[in-house]
Order: structure tokens, then sequence, then C-alpha cells
């Protein structure tokens, strides 16, 4: 049956002689319609630059290209690349914005609420599936349980096998013995005459210098400090007490040598930077300063702890060596680090 | 039309974008003047151990006979030395001006021993009056005699000497005030003084080995002077001068005298070494190659960063504003 064309405003559906519902057409909107225009008020002028912008585009893609192939500087790849690429993406953004109706556009509708009749069956068919349709779920939802309770006991395997080894107590050591013998970078021994006041070099133990262990841990810096030696209890030049090694030390630094660890007992960084006249040890990373006259205790920054002190001894031929291993635990402190130091070497 | 400039909806972002490059080009400014002026005049902090006239010529360990020529003269030191000047020649009885060192490496020559009397006169003019007239040194500067004429000619060339003011913290390179010619007289005249080494070396770099050199570079010298050789600060007013507008000859002299708070390089590495140090500085640190694009002046993440989130990020933050913007319509 043939159906009336009735103002959409206004009517929600005129029910049929057969129960189902009819369908008002919704109006289309018109051509002349001025939300359909283009966006931009000068249309010409916009796609000018838009086609400008896609000839910059393909100039630097094509360029981008060629530059590939004759394998040019990355600056060159880069600023080929970029350019076209950005220029490609603003061209077409641009298109999009300002060439492209905007709207905004309204679509009649009919009215979308089922009629009284239709809800009421509905509610009663859903009631009366209800049943059926999770019992028969149950056995899927139990399979589903198992698989993820399974994973998420597997997920906490690699937390309790994959961390790595437990460091224990190798923190607590390094190579350093009694009677190692300093070498440089290169395995020379260290001779009494080699270095000037005021002259540094980093040092390792016999036979570690181009290990792991001897990179990170062992590295050992070792200053001859100016003039005056350095002095503990005995104080023959009444120094000031900030300038006197700990007591205990008196033997530790013949000839004006002395030697701590190069690892920041703050967060690890080698200490290199020395400066001879303000007798300093100057940590790169976060600037803490020690101060080598007294056992590297620092001025400033935020190192906790001195640099451990490595005690020195000279051989019959005038080489340095080691009297014992470090008295404590190098490097930055940790949980099982006790005050005292846990090394036995 | 700045009104209509203000009224766009960019106008805020842009406004941040501008205020963080301003700052950001204004801190790295200033950074960098601080890196090259001196400021401060007052002393250094209680723990400088530096007072002038406590500079007294070191002794050294073991003389060194003279023989009728170059080649002959031997370092005492261990067997096996490395070579470094550490046992020294002295300028002979007989006023014979050595050399020492081989071509293969390093060549130490003093100046002529015709400089020294103009050298005097430079002296007193330039010098004397901080120095004092037989380089004694003064309250206001160092005893000098006996650091040997490479140090003189490293900090009279390099423009630290004659120090604008004896009061700063550090003397900064600036443009050099006396001409080669004067250098190399004033250095004759204060080695005449007390003769001792290192004299004055001639790298040769053409036989040195870059790899070697970046090694050694890395574990001695970029601790301070950074791996791009850029420069730092360092401890109470101090800093380590940038690598870029010095020759071969003075890197070598910087290494093997340690100038002001720079250690004393020198049993730790053989002529080889710093041959090898010195040519990896005046190629690859001072000409970069910069594979990886502009180097920002070898400063590191932090201007990277800086221009990475102030044009990229702000651009981009900039763009997604344009995209977004409702249209004109």
């Amino acid at each position: 049956m043939s159906e009336t064309v009735t103002s959409p405003a206004t009517d929600d559906g005129a029910q049929g002689t057969d129960g189902h519902r009819t369908r008002v057409p919704v109006p289309v909107a018109r051509f002349d319609d001025p939300h359909l225009q283009d966006a931009a008020r000068h249309p010409k002028r916009v796609e000018n630059i838009v086609a400008v912008f896609f000839l910059l585009g393909i100039v630097g893609v094509a360029g981008f290209g060629a530059a590939y192939w004759v394998n040019a500087k990355p600056l060159v790849l880069a600023l080929t690349f970029g350019a076209g690429l950005f220029c490609l993406g603003f061209g077409l953004t641009a298109w999009g914005k300002y060439l492209m109706p905007q709207g905004p556009f309204v679509e009649e509708r009919h009215v979308l609420r089922s009629n009284d009749e239709e809800r009421a069956a509905m509610s009663a068919a859903l009631v009366q599936r209800t049943d059926v349709v999770v019992r028969r779920r149950k056995v899927l939802g139990g399979l589903l349980g198992v698989g993820f309770g399974i994973f998420g006991i597997v997920a906490i395997f690699p937390l309790l096998r994959s961390l790595g080894p437990v460091p224990g107590d190798s923190y607590d050591t390094t190579n350093w013995r009694r009677n190692s013998l300093l070498v440089d970078s290169n395995g020379r021994p260290i001779h009494v005459d080699d270095l000037r006041p005021g002259g540094i070099v980093t040092v390792f133990p016999d036979g570690y210098q181009d290990t792991d262990e001897g990179q990170s841990y062992d590295q050992t810096v070792l200053i001859r400090v100016q003039v005056t030696p350095l002095y503990t209890v005995s104080n023959p030049h009444g120094l000031p007490p900030d300038q006197l090694l700990p007591a205990g030390r008196e033997t530790w630094t013949p000839a004006g040598y002395v030697a701590y660890s190069k690892m920041c007992t703050h967060l690890g960084c080698p200490v290199g930077l020395y400066e001879q006249l303000l007798e300093l040890l100057v940590c790169p990373c976060h600037q803490s300063m020690f101060n080598v006259r007294n056992g590297a205790i620092p001025q400033f920054g935020p190192a906790p702890r001195p640099l451990p002190q490595l005690p020195l001894q000279l051989d019959a031929n005038g080489y340095l060596h080691a009297q014992s291993g470090y008295d404590q635990a190098v490097g930055p402190g940790y949980w099982e680090r006790t005050p005292q130091g846990n090394s036995t070497a | 039309m700045l009104r209509r400039l203000l009224k766009t909806r960019f106008i805020l972002p842009a406004a941040l974008m501008a205020t963080v490059g301003l700052g950001g080009v204004l801190s790295f400014a200033m950074g960098a003047g601080a890196q090259g002026g001196s400021t401060g005049s007052e002393p250094a902090v209680p723990s400088q151990r530096y007072h002038p006239g406590q500079f007294t010529p070191r002794p050294f360990t073991a003389p060194v006979t003279c023989k009728g020529s170059a080649a002959a003269i031997s370092y005492p030191g261990p067997a096996g030395g490395n070579g470094s000047p550490q046992g020294v020649p002295t300028i002979c009885a007989n006023g014979k001006v050595v050399v020492y060192g081989t071509k293969n490496t390093i060549k130490y020559k003093a100046p002529s021993s015709v400089l020294i009397s103009p050298g005097e006169a430079v002296f007193q003019t330039y010098c004397a009056s901080c120095h004092g007239d037989q380089a004694q040194g003064s309250t206001a500067a160092p005893n000098i005699a006996g650091v040997g004429p490479a140090a003189v000619d490293f900090w009279v060339s390099t423009g630290r000497m004659p120090a604008a003011t004896p009061l700063q913290v550090q003397a900064q390179q600036k443009p050099p005030k006396l001409n080669p010619l004067q250098t190399h007289q004033v250095a004759a005249y204060v080695n005449s003084l007390y003769p001792r080494a290192p004299y004055i070396p001639t790298v040769n770099v053409q036989a040195a080995n870059l790899t070697d050199g970046a090694s050694l570079f890395a574990l001695n010298c970029a601790a301070c002077h950074t791996i791009t050789g850029a420069g730092d600060e360092l401890a109470f007013g101090t800093n380590a001068p940038t690598l870029h507008g010095v020759d071969a000859t003075q890197v070598a002299e910087a290494i093997r005298t340690g100038p002001g708070n720079m250690p004393w390089f020198t049993g730790n590495l053989s002529d080889a070494q710093v041959r090898d140090i010195v040519a990896y500085v005046t190629t690859n640190i001072q000409h970069p190659a910069n594979p990886g694009g502009a180097g920002l002046g070898g400063v590191g993440p932090v201007a990277e960063g800086f221009v990475a989130l102030l044009f990229g990020v702000g651009i981009f933050m900039l763009i997604c504003f344009w995209i977004g913007d409702r249209s004109p319509s």
C-alpha cells in the first residue's frame, strides 16, 4: 500500500495495517546549501598554495631518492626526507581543511524509539533465554579461567629465575691483593720516577688491565702530589687538620704517591679529573670533589663517603706495588654493604 | 594586523616557544661567555694549594752527561723506560743548544742562545712587573725560573700571559700579545736563568696513529676536556679550556708541562703516545666529521635536546593546533 508523504518533523511513524512501521523519507540536502561550499574564502588561492607545497614535496622525496642513491651525507638525507614529507602532509591537511565542505550537515532521522509492544516482547524473550544461554557457556568460562590462571602463575617465573645472578659478596673485594704490581692500561709497570709531582695515571692490578673487572671496579687513580709529602699523625709543617691523612696510613704514600679507587662513591662514575694545584679529584658526572691530601674526603657534591685508598709500597727496583687490597668495598653503596667494609683481601 | 594575530589560537603556544627559545639561547650564550671570560676577582677558596712565590725549581733525579751531538744523550730512568723527560738534559756548559727526542715522534729544541739578550728586554718590559726581574716571583705571580722554555712558550703563545690581571683564578686564552719571535726570546731568557727542559716540541703528526690517539685521549683527556674537546667548567672558578684554536705545538707543550691545574703527563705517556694524542686533537677534535649532522658546538645532549624539544616538539605542537583548529565557515 502506498504511503503518504508527511512532514518529517512531526510524524513518528504511522502504523500500517500489517503491523510494520512505515519509513518516512527524509529530505536530501540541497546542492545550494551554503554548508557545502569550500571552507576557504578564496579557494583558488588556497588551491595554488597547496599545489606549490605538493610540488615542493615531490622535489623533496625525489631528492631524497637521489641523495640516497649517491650516498649523500645524513644531513642531506634528513633534510630532503623531512622537507618532502612535511610539504606533502601540509598540503594534504590544507586540502582537507580549506578545500573540502566543512558542514555542519544536519541529517534528519526518523524517531528511533521502538513502540511499546516491541519492547515488551523483547524483554520477555531475554528473560526466557537467559538460563539456557549462560548455562551453555559454563564450560567455556571454566576453561578460560584455568588458562588465565596458569598464565598468571607462569608470568612470575622470569622474576624468579631470569633476573641475573645475585651479586652476593662479589662487590666486596677487588682484584688488588697483597703485593699486586701497579700497571697502566698498556700493562706497563709504574716506576717511582715516572710521574712528576702533579701527575696522574690510571692503574690496574697486573694482569687485569684488559678485563671487565679491571675496567669497572679495579681501576685506581695514582697521583703524585705536589711539593710536600702527605702526613697523617706526625705533622712537622703544622698543616691544618683537613690536609692530613687519616691516622694509621703513615706508610701508605711512599715518595708522595697516593692511590684512590677511581669509582665514585656516589654512583660509580670514573673520577678522572685531577686539578693539580687545588689537589682535588673531581667526578665529571655530578661534580663530587675529593681532597687527595686527606684521604679523598668529599668537599663538595653528592658523594657520601671518601674514596677508598689503596696502600702503596716500593720494591727494591723502585716499582710501585699495593700493600694489600682495599680495606672496604669500592664504589657506590649497596644494601648489604657494612659501614666498616666487607673486604678481606 | 597585530590584533588579528593576537586573536588566533596559536598565540599561546607560539609565545611559549619564543620564551623557551630565548631563554635557552641566552643561557647558552652566558655559559659560553663564562667559559671564555674570566670572572671572579676574589682569590680562590681556602683549598687552593697554590701560593705565589712557593713555586720552586724542581731538581731532577740524575744529571745528564753532555755529549757532542743530541743522539748521544741518554735519559736517566728505568731501563726500557719510555723516554719521558723526567731526567732532563740541560744546556751544556759549552753553551751548545741541545736537541732531544726523535724525528719520528717529537723533537724538543731549546731556543737559540742569540735570543737571550733581546729576550731579557722583552721580559723586563712585559713580565718583570709581576714575576720579578730575575723571574723569582712575587705576591702576584709565581717563581717561573726553571719551568723550561716549553712552558713559557705555551703560556705566552696562547695569550694567557701577559695576564690581564693577576687576581683572576685562572688565566684565560686570549689573542697573544707577543709575536712569535718575542715569545721565543722570552723563552730563551727564562731558560737561561735556570736551564731546564722540556724544550719546545715539534710534533711529527704525519707518523701518528690516530686510533691509539683516540683511545689515549678518551682515557686521559676526555674527563676534563670532554670527549669532543669542547672544554668544561671545573671546581672553584677554574675551567678546562676548549681544544679548538690551539696548534700541535701548544697541545704537546700543555701535555708535557701541565699548565695550571692540568696534571703533568710525563712518565706515563711516551713521546709516541703524546704525538698520537696531538694528532688526534688537531684532526678529529678540531675538524670533526660530524656524520650525524650539525655538531651544535659539541656540547652534547643538552644542546641537542634543546633543539629537538624546541623545534621538533614545538613545531609539532603548533601543527596539531592548526590541524584541529576550527575552519573558517
